[in-house]
């Protein structure tokens, strides 16, 4: 992404529609989601056109649309259609340059693709995963290997020319060699973008809970970092750019544009339960993670909010820091002191420099981009630098 | 008032058998509280304690109650502490009292933290009248618990009342035998004055308050009075009764408990248990059983950050104004800036100190490795005295070294005999003795390093007693010992803080708890870091703690910015609580966990 693109992002707003139900949890899973069911769903989707119709600026222009989840692809393909035909009736989209939907295998086939695609999606983001059943199972993904590659070529056939998959590593018994296996496999799929992210225990997920009582654990640290490397070096090697922690694209044109909001902290509007906004300037507001109390507040004529947040100055600064050094880009201190008003003391000079020596980061001016090595330390950097912001 | 109406006395109890339930029912039924003032009421005053469950400050209330027979009654309730470290406090508030209530739950029977307590209160000959509480339990077994009393109290349990403190039952059969067990007070009010110190507190208002009882003669408010241990003269500004709220009185007589407020500046010039005297008429000996303060634990308290000592300043100072058992002065160290060398009763009394900085002040601190006192003569003859680690001269100029012991009596059942003399022999402990008392009851004495005791030996003795084991100690001077220091290297870097003298048959175990213990403390970094454990360049432990190998949330898109923000918002907030020492981040818990010993 180039910075004048940037400029223009921060008018454009991504559009995100968040699709709460699954066949079932996977084990690992934190997102909303509920088990899938077709009178919650009605309700839900009537629900969510309110939430646009009623509760998004009329005429908000936009740049990204989003359709992710849960398994968005439950839904039938001709609600998606009348979603975006909305979308296009009360927003401004005609700037829209990204339409993704996720997609879980085993949920869709030829003729749903097809449709998608008809509808305007331009981009299928397919939850693979993994390429290994046993590992699948392990994660408790309700579909095997060969499913989630006949999805892909399934996306691919029916003319997605933008395809991109979800791998995980950390898996519990999962060995090098055994990732090694799925980053070749990946290759030869060859999808334009893919995501590789290592497995986080996150609190209240069943696997969280057996891993705390040492019914799997997840392979040593050492071997996690392993990983990280290997996929960062088979992927490059592939033409493939590191260009997120856990994100690689074939060529800039490739990245994702709207996981670039978040990152670079442009506005975005979520909308269905659990879905998290933001203005762009300094304000955060998030739906309610409820099924029911979505429906029940947006019948009531409300605006389904859990809760809503002013950033400080300080906080948006360790936003910024801890986004920016997500990315291949980095983050340009100017401009974060444009924002927020803090600039980096002398001492924060020193610090950076200590990290620039340990191989942590390049220094170019004002900008400060992470090494391959330092992206693994985003948040640590982020939180440190921080403490040396000053107003 | 008439001297033969006046009734001075205690509660012992265990834990959570019902004493504050008791006390509040005394004062609803002696109306001394109405019942709406009744839920801002408290006996224990502040958090700690309360969260605790123990009683630090005594404190003392004054209530009146009309017998069947016509006659008004002052009864004088008395609180005491129930630890180890103040235990002289309770020896002193048991001397006011003729008697005391030993309250037992039917249901729990007989605990222990009340016998120590119990056999300070026979000792001074008090009045003891079983109270067997709780009665209104499906649970309750009375007629067992007095079985208890008689055979492992060895008390006389036909005065024995039987109460539930919750519904009020008893309570009045209880009053009036209280009245007509207790002794009044003795003593001559002719006499010159003799009154008993045994708790004194700051007021923001009115400066220092401090409580008494009146042994002998009389004491009018604007009297000239002397406080025998400084001998300072005050003028009595006010004196009074204790309410609720304080009742001033133009004038107080043998017997009687009250309080004196007379511009006294802080609580260190009263000390429990001192003599006020008439300034004029000065009595000829104070009354027995006073004894100064005596620092027993040493340890050095610092501001996490070196900015922060001027609230630290301000902090102790103001703490001093309430806690005269706290000594101090002003150190500084290389690695840890400036701070104060404080000299304490005991652990707990520095756990006490440290809650109440970082609660009330909002400090955030690092507290040395608390130490005894020991002594130390040199090679050219001259004797220095090292209570701090780091002030210990170089091994090749000490001629010999001395600790402090102390002498031990440990009362309990006899069937913990076993284990606790275990105990007592892993603690170095010397002229080992035991004597039964009763039937079932053994008193244990030995002499051991007071280094063994401050620690966690009473913590020890407690759960292998099962809590009937009650511990009571004196000095008893000074024996050679072989001590040897051992510092603690985190990254090659010595860390002052944990620095700490031991007898050289503990160096071992202590610098291979410490590395374990800061190993599970310290966060990782992102270079491996070292802990050591070292006497002078001889490393005796060591632990690892291996780099860090990421420090970022793997997933980060679905917009929840918010959450990821936070963790790492609480993560700046924890560093807060970090010292750095060198390159690495030791986080403040962690110095207290060093102390926590497995044996
Ligand atoms: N059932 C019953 N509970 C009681 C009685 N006296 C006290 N308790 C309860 O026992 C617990 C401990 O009482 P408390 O007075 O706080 O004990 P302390 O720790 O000795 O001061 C509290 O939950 C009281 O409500 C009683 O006579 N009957
Ligand atoms: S498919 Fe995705 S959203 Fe649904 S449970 Fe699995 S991980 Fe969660």
């Amino acid at each position: 992404m180039s910075e004048q693109a940037s400029e223009a992002e921060k008018t454009e707003y991504g559009l995100y529609f968040h699709f709460p139900f699954c066949l079932r949890k996977c084990r690992y899973c934190s997102f909303f989601s509920d088990r899938h069911d077709n009178q919650a769903e009605e309700r839900y989707f009537e629900s969510l056109l309110r939430e646009l119709t009623e509760h998004v600026p009329e005429g908000l222009p936009l740049r990204t649309f989003y359709v992710g989840g849960g398994t968005p692809t439950l839904l039938e393909p001709s609600k998606w259609k009348r979603l975006r035909e909305v979308t296009d009736r009360h927003l401004d989209t005609s700037g829209v340059i990204e339409s993704t939907i996720e997609t879980n295998p085993a949920t869709s086939n030829e003729l749903h693709l097809g449709e998608l695609l008809e509808a305007g999606f331009d981009r299928l983001s397919v939850g693979v995963q993994s390429l290994r059943d046993v590992s699948l199972r392990i994660l408790g993904r309700p579909h095997t290997a060969q499913e989630a590659v006949q999805t892909i070529r399934t996306g691919r056939k029916v003319g997605f020319q933008r395809l991109s998959f979800d791998l995980i590593y950390g898996i519990p018994d999962q060995t090098l060699e055994m990732f090694r296996e799925d980053l070749q496999k990946a290759i030869d799929i060859a999808p334009e973008h893919v995501s590789c992210y290592e497995l986080s225990l996150d609190e209240g997920t069943e696997m969280a809970g057996l891993h705390k009582v040492g019914v799997v654990k997840k392979p040593d640290e050492d071997v996690c970092k392993e990983m990280y490397l290997l996929a960062h070096e088979m992927l490059t090697s592939n033409g493939y750019l590191h260009y997120e922690v856990s994100n690689y694209a074939l060529g800039e044109d490739n990245t994702s544009v709207h996981n670039f909001c978040y990152w670079r902290l442009s506005p975005y509007h979520g909308l269905g339960p659990s879905a998290h906004s933001f203005d762009g300037n300094r304000d955060r507001w998030w739906n309610v993670s409820d099924n029911a109390r979505y429906v029940e507040m947006l019948k009531q004529g409300r605006p389904p909010t859990e809760e809503r947040e002013t950033l400080t100055a300080m906080q948006m600064a360790l936003e910024l820091l801890m986004l920016g050094l997500r990315i291949k880009d980095g983050v340009n201190l100017r401009e974060v002191a444009a924002k927020t008003g803090l600039e980096i003391t002398p001492q924060g000079r020193e610090h950076l420099e200590q990290l620039r020596n340990q191989g942590m980061l390049t220094i170019e001016e004002d900008r400060i981009r992470p090494t391959v090595k330092g992206m693994l330390f985003a948040d640590g950097m982020a939180r440190d630098l921080s403490e040396h912001m000053e107003s | 008032m008439e001297r033969k109406t006046i009734r001075n006395f205690s509660i012992i109890a265990h834990i959570d058998h019902g004493k504050s339930t008791l006390a509040d029912r005394l004062l609803q039924l002696t109306q001394t509280v109405s019942d709406r003032e009744f839920h801002d009421l408290m006996l224990d005053t502040m958090d700690i304690e309360q969260e605790r469950g123990i009683t630090i400050k005594s404190s003392a209330v004054t209530m009146r109650y009309p017998a069947d027979d016509g006659t008004e009654y002052t009864l004088n309730l008395i609180d005491t502490p129930g630890h180890v470290d103040f235990s002289y406090e309770v020896s002193r508030a048991l001397a006011c009292c003729e008697g005391a209530l030993l309250v037992v739950d039917a249901a729990q029977g007989v605990e222990a933290q009340t016998v120590g307590n119990l056999y300070k209160a026979m000792e001074q000959d008090l009045r003891i009248i079983p109270v067997v509480n709780k009665i209104d339990l499906p649970s309750a077994n009375m007629d067992e618990v007095l079985l208890e009393i008689e055979n492992e109290l060895g008390l006389d349990v036909d005065s024995a009342v039987l109460i539930s403190a919750k519904t009020g039952e008893g309570v009045p059969e209880l009053l009036s035998t209280l009245v007509e067990r207790i002794p009044p007070p003795k003593g001559d009010p002719e006499a010159p004055l003799r009154a008993r110190v045994f708790d004194s507190f700051f007021d923001e208002f009115r400066g220092v308050v401090v409580y008494f009882r009146i042994e002998d003669g009389t004491m009018a408010k604007g009297q000239s009075v002397r406080l025998m241990a400084t001998g300072r003269n005050y003028t009595a500004e006010e004196i009074g009764h204790l309410g609720i709220s304080r009742v001033p009185t133009p004038e107080l007589y043998a017997g009687e408990v009250g309080y004196l407020i007379s511009g006294i500046k802080s609580v260190e010039d009263v000390r429990s248990g001192d003599t006020i005297t008439d300034a004029d008429h000065p009595a000829q000996q104070p009354l027995p059983g006073y004894e100064e303060a005596k620092p027993m634990v040493f340890s050095s308290i610092f501001p996490v950050s070196t900015e922060h000592y001027n609230d630290l300043v301000a902090a102790m100072n103001r703490l001093k104004l309430n806690d005269a058992s706290l000594t101090f002065e002003k150190v500084s160290s290389a690695g840890l800036g400036f701070g104060f060398r404080c000299g304490f009763l005991g652990m707990l009394h520095l756990e006490v100190v440290q809650e109440r900085l970082e609660r009330e002040f909002d400090m955030s601190l690092v507290l040395t490795a608390p130490t005894v006192l020991y002594r130390v003569t040199m090679t050219d003859g001259e004797t220095i005295e090292v209570d701090n680690p780091l002030l210990y001269p170089d091994p090749a100029q000490i001629r010999k070294s001395e600790e402090p012991y102390i002498k031990a009596s440990i009362i309990m059942p006899d069937k913990y005999i076993g284990p606790v003399t275990e105990l007592l022999m892993n603690r170095r402990a010397d002229n080992y003795r035991n004597l039964y008392i009763g039937t079932k009851r053994v008193e244990l004495t030995a002499e051991l390093p007071l280094a063994e005791v401050v620690y966690d030996f009473y913590d020890k003795l407690k759960s292998i007693t099962q809590g009937y084991g009650s511990l009571d100690y004196e000095p008893a001077g000074y024996k050679p010992t072989d001590l040897v220091k051992v510092d603690i290297l985190v990254n090659k870097r010595r860390v002052e803080a944990l620095s700490m003298l031991v007898h050289r048959d503990n160096a071992y175990s202590w610098a291979r708890n410490a590395c374990k213990r800061l190993k599970e403390e310290i966060p990782p970094h992102q270079f491996k870091v070292p802990i050591q454990g070292a006497i002078g360049g001889e490393i005796i432990a060591r632990e690892t703690i291996r780099a860090l190998r990421k420090d970022v949330t793997a997933k980060c898109y679905g917009g929840d910015v918010t959450r990821k923000r936070k963790l790492l918002e609480r993560q700046k907030e924890g560093k807060k609580r970090m010292k750095m020492v060198g390159q690495v981040e030791i986080p403040q818990r962690a110095f207290l966990a060093v102390l926590k010993h497995e044996d």
